[in-house]
């Protein structure tokens, strides 16, 4: 059969048509079959010579519709398509059906411009929610010169397919490359204290201009939209170390809390104790001068009565004095004359309490 | 007809051939050295259709910034301390005349401009101390003063390799194990003095207060002491003047009802009194009605 000769030509022209050759043999029975009423002959019948000859055709007219239509290609709305002519670049096409001359004249490299795409460092993703570090990319050594463990992601995306594609080789380690040496000088030139506290968004910041530059300066065509700082702690062998100083930290302010505490719980209570004894000493000034002139006011009520009959209200404030004072005690009455020699011997002490010798 | 028939196709075939052997695409990314017999003849850089003689043969280049990522790599710094430095190298065939004469291929050329690198690493981190390379010394940009003048030596050198070196770029300069152990140890020793520097400052700071509290309290006692005296004297004051202003207009007076509310005062039950009869008091006990 010289269907099998004629296959050869297809070669050179890729593996579009070669990958449809069922759909071919199809389309070229029915040609042959359309061939053969149109010039007379039978199914079947005919010369092999004539055959051949509509069937070369018809082959060819067909071959070059599909070397036409692999020409065909649709780019995804995140992607923008390169097309190469003859290996130069000379244009960029977005989304949509687009065609281009077919091969070997043309031919497209299609690039996912808006997809971000995501670069762990320090540790890796292995399953959901569950990390595995990477001791040897993590650790890195800080300005004054102790370790820290750092892992962090890098979120990147291509705002130059062109510059992408022709300008640097394996672009995933570029942005790798770039990412670690970029932290490990941001972090050489901290210190530990302002990695681990204050600092973060400062490194994140310092981490992602640092890798843009240097993607810049290989003119990479990617664009590094986030750096990300996942864990940032101090090595596991000192971890201890550095948890007591910050539950130190934590026994400064207790210990300032409770003396605090102590100040508040006093002072008040010093400053009501104060003002009691301010009170009462007010309360004693009231009571003793009203004391005062409530007394001096009845000793001249009683001395302007006195002045009336002197004589009569001084003997009768004298025995009725007496009177009350006698009535309550003991009394021995001895003769003064007999009172001193008799005195020593009265047993004055069984008598009970005071003698008073008039 | 059937020799016609494959005649066409004889010719169609060998046009092919021709084609296939005399033209060549350069992609973007490549360029190409076109040699004669194994003589390079001409470099191709532009991208496109090109044509050659068809018992000429094509050796092709990368056109892109290439990597070479060499392994860990020993440097003994000035202080005579050996580090493991991990650099990269992001370079570019510009010459592949040169390239193919040194070393035929880009691999060939890629391993003999690897030494170099590592050459210059050695002979820029040597002239160092350790403690420069690792964390700058004094100067925090040193790292990126060293890495330029890694790259421009290394770059210098490139040329006779027909390549060009864009960056040489330390990823890792990492401290040899017994030398992290020292690092692990002065951390510790740091954080136990930074812990006890903080605890200390509590007890100061709490002692500080609880002192001043105190002191607050007793300046406020101690005031209100002051002026409660003050305010007792006075009133004592005033009560003895009350009292001296009233008593002074009959003292004689004061002093006998004084000393009767005295007698009534002090002198109460259980009290013995040896009274002589010739007291006051018994004037007409013995003299009834004289």
């Amino acid at each position: 059969m010289p269907w099998n000769d004629q296959n050869k030509p297809n070669n050179p022209w890729g593996n579009g048509p070669n990958q449809q050759q069922p759909d071919l043999e199809e389309v070229v029975k029915r040609l042959q079959e359309k061939f053969s009423k149109i010039f007379g002959g039978g199914s079947g019948g005919g010369s092999p010579g004539e055959l051949g000859k509509g069937a070369i055709i018809g082959g060819l007219v067909v071959l070059l519709l599909l070397w036409f239509g692999s020409g065909v290609y649709v780019v995804a709305a995140d992607e923008e398509a390169v097309v190469l002519r003859f290996g130069q670049h000379i244009d960029t096409k977005g989304p949509g059906l687009n065609w281009h001359l077919p091969y070997p004249v043309e031919s497209v490299e299609k690039v996912p411009v808006t997809r971000v795409q995501r670069l762990e460092i320090g540790f890796r993703t292995i399953a959901d929610g569950q990390n595995r570090k990477i001791s040897q990319e993590a650790l890195m050594l800080t300005r004054d010169e102790n370790i820290v463990e750092i892992s962090f992601t890098v979120q990147y995306k291509i705002k130059s397919p062109s510059d992408y594609l022709f300008s640097i080789a394996r672009p995933t380690t570029t942005v790798r490359d770039a990412a670690e040496s970029a932290i490990r000088e941001v972090i050489g030139r901290t210190m530990i204290d302002d990695v681990l506290t204050t600092k973060k968004a400062e490194v994140e910041v310092e981490v992602e201009t640092l890798i843009q530059s240097i993607l810049d300066g290989y003119e990479s065509g990617i664009l590094v939209t986030t750096v990300k700082l996942q864990d940032v702690q101090p090595p596991e062998r000192v971890i201890k170390e550095f948890k007591d100083v910050a539950s130190a930290r934590e026994d400064r302010e207790r210990a300032k809390n409770e003396a605090q505490a102590y100040a508040n719980d006093i002072i008040p209570k010093a400053r009501g104790e104060a003002k009691k004894m301010v009170l009462d000493a007010q309360g004693y000034e009231k009571e003793v001068i009203d004391r005062a002139i409530g007394e001096a006011s009845g000793f001249e009520s009683v001395l302007a009565a006195y002045r009336v009959a002197p004589n009569v209200t001084r003997k009768r404030l004298y025995l009725d004095t007496m009177q009350e004072v006698l009535s309550k005690t003991d009394k021995v009455i001895v003769d003064k004359s007999v009172a001193e020699r008799v005195l020593p011997y009265l047993p004055l002490d069984r008598m009970g309490g005071k003698v008073e010798v008039k | 007809m059937n020799a016609k028939h494959l005649m066409i196709i004889l010719i169609l075939l060998g046009g092919a051939l021709v084609t296939n052997m005399c033209a060549f695409i350069v992609d973007q990314r490549e360029q190409v050295l076109v040699l004669q017999f194994g003589n390079p003849k001409v470099v191709v850089e532009k991208p496109g259709l090109h044509f050659k003689l068809p018992w000429q043969s094509l050796t092709r280049f990368e056109n892109r910034l290439l990597v070479q990522d060499a392994p860990p790599n020993e440097v003994i710094t000035m202080d005579k301390k050996s580090i493991l430095v991990d650099a990269y190298t992001r370079w570019s065939i510009v010459d592949p005349l040169k390239v193919y004469q040194v070393a035929r291929t880009e691999a060939g050329v890629a391993a003999r401009m690897e030494d170099m690198v590592r050459g210059k690493i050695r002979e820029v981190l040597g002239q160092h101390t350790l403690a420069e390379i690792v964390s700058g010394g004094e100067d925090a940009t040193l790292r990126v003063k060293l890495m330029t003048a890694i790259r421009d030596k290394a770059d210098a050198s490139a040329h006779e390799l027909g390549v060009k070196i864009s960056d040489v770029r330390i990823k890792r300069a990492d401290l040899p194990l017994e030398n992290s152990e020292a690092v692990f140890q002065r951390m510790k020793a740091e954080r136990n003095r930074i812990a006890k520097e903080y605890r200390s400052e509590g007890e100061e700071a709490a002692k500080e207060i609880r002192a001043e509290a105190e002191k607050t309290r007793k300046v406020l006692i101690a005031d209100a002491y002051k002026n409660s005296q003050i305010i007792r004297g006075k009133a004592d004051a005033q009560s003895t003047k009350i009292y001296a202003k009233a008593h002074t207009k009959d003292p004689k007076f004061y002093a006998f009802l004084r000393s009767l509310e005295a007698y009534k005062a002090s002198i109460g039950a259980g009290t013995t009194m040896v009274i002589s009869p010739e007291s006051e008091f018994f004037r007409f006990f013995n003299q009834s009605g004289k």
